[in-house]
């Protein structure tokens, strides 16, 4: 138990980083444009994840039923 | 004219299907097969390209500045359209065509057991959007300025901006060629899907269906839904180089980075999309020739859902060291490390289903266990390259070009290879020379490894990647160092020269082999019980599906094969 | 079978299966329909990914829009966004007669829901040849590239949607070869997308 919490506790330094910024040409590092990234991130990884398996689902559905008919 | 009542036209020409013309049946197929083929054939003349442009580009590295014989000199800029042209022709041009659309296209429908897809001439329409888009790179190599020069990757501003990239018109004509080709695998794409929803053969249940359909679908599902990003960002990237807009130039209010979160959101799932065709395929091979069941059918399928689910969470491990705040890069360590649990699963399922097989070492099968012991080591190597720290270090240097070259070139050459010698009689209705395959497989194999294995080392001891002549920095150009290198491309050059083998294999089989019987590698799935090559319209009387496809030495049957559609007595 | 258009293929539902012994159950989905769903997600993402630009880049500048730029014109495009939902609500009005097999008042409606996606086409288009006169242009600042950028791919999409649907609602009733009502649904699908992202392209670009 005292080893995990040892490891919580590093793990945890990692949730305040300094803020490296190697890419030379960038301009941000603005607290909204990393805001934006955020949000764009997310918004684009469960766009497809959210679509697919809604449609998926439905079409499952749609197929077992004639499945378990015939 | 609605595809009901071109359905009924069809079935009447399908009567007297000789009577087509050379025109509709060559030129303009509709004939799923027939654009399979051509997929192929397009996509193996782009290899060739390719090829030849490693071929350049490595003579240039391991004797810089001399003539590269059968070139010429190979200037700075050169050099950078080289590798670029290189690795898009190999990734767009090769591995896509040749293992989805050309494979696709001919196996969906055979191994479902329909006639043609359900889109017949959206087929016909996506491979000729596809070939538009061949010609379209090919020509940007001829503009003035040359091809484009701004890696596969293409990250602006180089990439956006004539100044930078010294290629006006080949960045665009590269961008539109991208673009194009995207909207042809679109279109195949829906084709693919709904086919094998809803075109096959009675009987078959959604488990019946062989991994190499199960994973090409899925493939596509992947590609569908990843490829939006980079056709928005193509286009933004069309409009800074030609309309003046300034979507990617921070100068005017853009942001560079921007490009890179939509190329990798597509890149990314874009190399599961090609892993998965091979992967499919290549279950079916082992399972063939080690006369065993699949082990864990089911496990396999869901390995390759969960891979497709994580494929869209990785992404940004691309990007650690562009900039992007830490603590997401956390994140994406954790995903991309993660994403490697199901692909080492389905590794396992492959190996226990060689385990305790009666193993025939014929030519696929030596493909086939080549791919999984090569994209083992690539599998493993992006493991390294998934924790941020490390990266910092590895990030752009060979040590990455090992890695994804240990992953593609099994992906695609080895992959390919396998899929072509084990299809081909049922394609040509002729069996190809063993020998002769056996001599191209070592001699494919061996050097490859030789290629590949020297470039990790390289890469640790700190060598770049896109540096056109490393005898400008003193701490790379050692003798040592310089002699790994000319040692890498000596045996590229063995490579090349080996697959000579393989057309002269290929052609001459083609015409003069032995004549391939119905079912020379005594398969269970739908294709091998029609002839080879299987007549227009695919099967005279639509087969009826018993059973899954991995029946093999099932207790108890005399044969050691179960085909799917014999009837159970 | 190598008469027709390329396009026509999108509206095409049934099988190209042979009619033979033994025969295939019909499918529970259309292949029409789940072709234009996978098609419909690739467009998501290819919007998701225009929206998502705009906000990256429009975070990154301190004032939005830029000094010197034009304003949108907010009023008259909320009337138009009105037409392009009455429009879609039309379109559903239309499949559900055409559900009820009343075929010929379905296509009246489904007319009339054309032309209103004409009028919404013709008046951004007007819209646009005054904001060029105002000296909003591609290349004028990051705001008008990315104001005709994602406003013009939602204009393509109208356009093409639309030359789609006039040519199922010419086919629908001919006398030779016509295409029955149920094969049109895919296409009803996609202008049901082209009018469902509108809004949120209005809101992303105009009011905020
Ligand atoms: C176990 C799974 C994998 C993991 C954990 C992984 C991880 C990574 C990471 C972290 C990088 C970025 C390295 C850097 O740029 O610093 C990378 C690069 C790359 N990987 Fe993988 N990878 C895996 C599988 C694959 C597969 C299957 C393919 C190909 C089919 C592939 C192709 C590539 C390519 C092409 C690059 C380099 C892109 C470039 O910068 O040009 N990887 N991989
Ligand atoms: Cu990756």
């Amino acid at each position: 138990m005292a080893l995990f919490l040892q490891f919580i506790i590093v793990l945890s330094f990692s949730l305040f980083p300094r803020i490296v910024e190697a890419c030379a040409v960038c301009f941000s590092g603005k607290e909204e444009s990393l805001e934006a990234f955020y949000l764009t991130t997310v918004l684009l990884t469960l766009l497809p994840l959210v679509m697919l398996s809604l449609i998926g689902y439905w079409l499952y559905r749609q197929y077992r039923k004639e499945e378990n008919v015939s | 004219m609605s595809q009901a009542t071109a359905a009924v036209k069809k079935d009447s020409q399908a009567e007297h299907h000789e009577e087509l013309s050379f025109l509709y049946k060559y030129i303009l197929p509709v004939d799923h097969k027939i654009i399979g083929m051509q997929y192929i054939f397009t996509g193996l003349i782009m290899a060739i390209i390719g090829g030849y442009f490693s071929y350049a580009f490595r003579m240039q590295l391991a004797f810089p500045g001399e003539v590269v014989p059968l070139y010429g000199l190979v200037g700075p800029g050169e050099y950078n359209m080289l590798i670029t042209n290189h690795g898009t022709i190999m990734i767009f041009w090769v591995a896509m065509p040749v293992l989805i659309a050309g494979f696709g296209n001919y196996l969906i429908p055979l191994m479902i057991g329909c006639d043609d897809m359900v889109f017949p001439r959206l087929n016909r329409l996506s491979y000729q959007i596809f070939l538009v888009s061949a010609l379209v790179l090919i020509a940007s190599f001829f503009v003035t300025g040359g091809g484009f020069g701004g890696a596969w990757t293409s990250y602006p501003p180089l990439s956006s901006n004539a100044e930078y990239s010294l290629t006006d018109w080949g960045a665009s004509l590269w961008i539109l060629a991208v673009a194009l080709e995207f909207v042809s695998f679109l279109l195949g794409g829906i084709n693919f899907i709904t086919t094998t929803m809803n075109a096959r053969a009675p009987g078959m249940k959604m488990m019946d269906i062989p991994i190499a359909v199960w994973f090409i679908v899925i493939a596509v599902i992947l590609f569908m839904a990843s490829v939006g990003p980079l056709i928005a960002g193509a286009v933004m990237l069309f409009m800074d180089q030609r309309l003046g807009t300034s979507f990617f130039l921070p100068s005017g209010g853009g942001d560079p980075l921007l490009w890179q979160h939509l190329f990798w959101f597509f890149g990314h799932p874009e190399v599961y999309v090609v892993l998965l065709p091979t992967m499919g395929i290549v279950a079916d091979v082992i399972t063939v020739f080690s006369r065993k069941k699949l082990f864990g059918y089911r496990t396999v399928l869901y390995t390759a859902f969960a891979t497709g689910g994580l494929s869209f969470v990785v992404w940004a491990h691309h990007q650690f060291i562009a900039g992007i705040d830490p603590r997401v890069a956390n994140v994406f360590v954790v995903t991309t490390v993660l994403i490697s649990i199901p692909l080492a699963e389905m590794m396992f399922s492959y190996i226990a289903t060689l385990y305790g097989g009666s193993i025939e070492l014929k030519t696929p099968m030596l493909w086939a266990l080549g791919f999984l012991a090569a994209f083992l080591i690539g599998g493993v190597t992006g493991i390294y390259l998934g924790a941020s720290a490390l990266d910092i270090y590895f990030h752009d240097s060979y040590f990455v070009l090992a890695h994804f070259h240990y992953t593609f070139f099994p992906i695609t050459i080895i992959g390919m290879f396998a899929a072509l010698t084990f299809w081909f009689p049922k394609m040509f209705g002729r069996m190809m020379n063993e020998t002769l395959g056996k001599i191209h497989f070592w001699g494919t194999f061996i050097p490859f490894n030789c290629i590949f294995l020297p470039l990790f080392f390289l890469g640790l001891a700190g060598q770049n990647r896109r540096v056109y002549n490393f005898q400008l920095y003193p701490d790379l150009a050692t003798q040592d160092l310089q002699n790994i290198r000319i040692f890498a491309t000596l045996s590229l050059v063995v490579m090349l020269i080996f697959q000579l083998v393989f057309i002269y294999n290929f052609f001459v089989s083609m015409f003069k082999g032995e004549k391939a019987p119905n079912n020379p590698w005594n398969a269970n799935t739908l294709e091998w019980s029609i002839p080879s090559p299987p007549p227009h319209g695919n099967f005279k009387t639509l087969p009826t599906v018993y059973r899954g496809a991995y029946e093999y030495s099932v207790p108890g049957r005399e044969l050691d094969y179960w085909p799917q559609n014999e009837a159970p007595k | 079978m190598t008469t027709t258009s390329s396009q026509s293929v999108l509206l095409a539902t049934s099988e190209s299966s042979l009619p033979r012994q033994p025969k295939r159950a019909e499918p529970p989905v259309s292949s029409g329909v789940i072709g234009m769903l996978l098609f419909m997600v690739t467009e998501v993402m290819f919007f998701g990914a225009l929206i998502s630009a705009y906000l990256v880049i429009r975070a990154g500048l301190d004032e939005w829009p830029p000094w010197g730029q034009p304003r949108l014109p907010i009023e008259t495009t909320a009337i138009n966004t009105l037409v392009l939902l009455v429009s879609g609500f039309l379109m559903s009005y239309s499949r559900n007669l055409f559900k009820k097999k009343n075929i010929s008042e379905g296509r009246k409606w489904f007319g009339y829901s054309i032309l209103l996606g004409t009028f919404f086409f013709i008046s951004q288009g007007y819209e646009w040849a005054q904001l060029i006169k105002f000296g909003l242009t591609v290349s004028s600042s990051v705001y008008g590239g990315l104001f005709y950028l994602i406003i013009g791919a939602h204009g393509f999409h109208v356009i093409g949607t639309l030359a789609f649907l006039i040519y199922a609602w010419n086919r629908l009733g001919a006398p030779v070869n016509p295409i029955t009502s149920e094969e049109i649904f895919p296409v009803q699908l996609l202008w049901y997308f082209v009018v469902c992202v509108w809004p949120v392209l209005y809101v992303l670009v105009y009011l905020d």
